[in-house]
């Protein structure tokens, strides 16, 4: 069984953490932020998530989308490059980028985790 | 063979056979003890599943450990470089607003800035170009403005200069782009 993940979802910023010999250790993401912001923008077919995508956010505003947990569990979806995104999926393209960072530290695949409950 | 002692044979050939409800006492100790041993079986297994965990967990430890030395002192130059970089900002601004009466005090503040950044320089730091296009992976843009006959996302001022040690970016450039 693999390390198991905690993951905590926020509106504004992000974090994801593991237990290391019973201590909680946040993990910091390829850029080396702790609590990256939760934002996803699209940007030349690329897909940005994190510090990167907000960084860019000015000079994209309609394909950058930020705060998206507000809209959690409503109908309403983001209409970026002819394509429809509910929340749920776009708050799947931070888990992933967490996840994908979290593997990187560990060294290891991680298939389990623990996320908040949406406030 | 006479009479007694085929009976006697056959008193000796018969061996009573006791079944289990006759001694109740012993078979509940019986099944005591192994409801135990089972319980003590699992323990073990999970002790040994712990054990393994663990040893399994000491050796990413060990392997992530390895380059922690060089990483902290690497890490820990980055941290006080950064913490220079205001003052690094203030002496932009001195320099780039330097009253043109007082020339020898001007003089004097700009051999300390060349000194100031020379050393930095030594220690690894170096600025982000930030011309042209807008790169989110350099710059951090943080203000838009319309500007005829230039490309879009170009890069107009730069409102904070940013800086990397080797290929560690310590800051970004804060920069204002052409919408």
């Amino acid at each position: 069984m693999g390390k198991i993940i905690g993951i905590d979802l926020g509106t504004t910023n992000s974090c994801v953490s593991v237990l290391e010999g019973g201590e909680p250790v946040v993990i910091p993401n390829s850029e080396g932020a702790r609590t990256p912001p939760s934002v996803v923008a699209f940007k030349d077919g690329e897909r940005l998530v994190g510090t990167i995508a907000k960084r860019q956010a000015i000079t994209n505003p309609t394909r950058t989308v930020a705060s998206i947990k507000r809209d959690m569990g409503s109908n309403r979806k983001v209409h970026i490059d002819g394509k429809d995104y509910t929340p749920q999926e776009i708050s799947a393209m931070i888990l992933q980028k967490l996840k994908q960072d979290a593997e990187a530290y560990l060294g290891e695949k991680v298939t389990q985790a623990v996320i908040n409950v949406p406030a | 063979m006479s009479k007694n002692k085929k009976k006697a044979d056959e008193k000796a050939t018969k061996i009573p056979v006791e079944s289990p409800e006759e001694h109740p006492v012993e078979n509940e100790e019986v099944k005591k003890l192994q409801e135990e041993l089972e319980k003590k079986q699992q323990e073990l297994d999970d002790t040994i599943r712990l054990l393994q965990r663990n040893q399994a967990d000491f050796e990413n430890f060990r392997r992530r450990n390895n380059s922690v030395r060089a990483e902290s002192y690497e890490n820990g130059k980055r941290d006080a470089v950064s913490e220079l970089l205001p003052s690094l900002d203030d002496f932009d601004r001195i320099v780039s607003n330097a009253d043109k009466a007082d020339e020898a005090w001007v003089e004097g503040v700009k051999l300390v800035y060349r000194k100031f950044t020379d050393e930095l320089k030594k220690l690894g730091l170096s600025e982000i170009e930030a011309e042209g296009k807008f790169d989110p992976n350099l710059h951090n843009a943080v203000l838009s403005e319309a500007a005829d006959g230039v490309e879009s996302e170009t890069i107009l001022a730069v409102l904070q200069k940013g800086y990397r040690m080797g290929d560690k970016i310590l800051r970004h450039s804060m920069v204002k782009v052409s919408e």
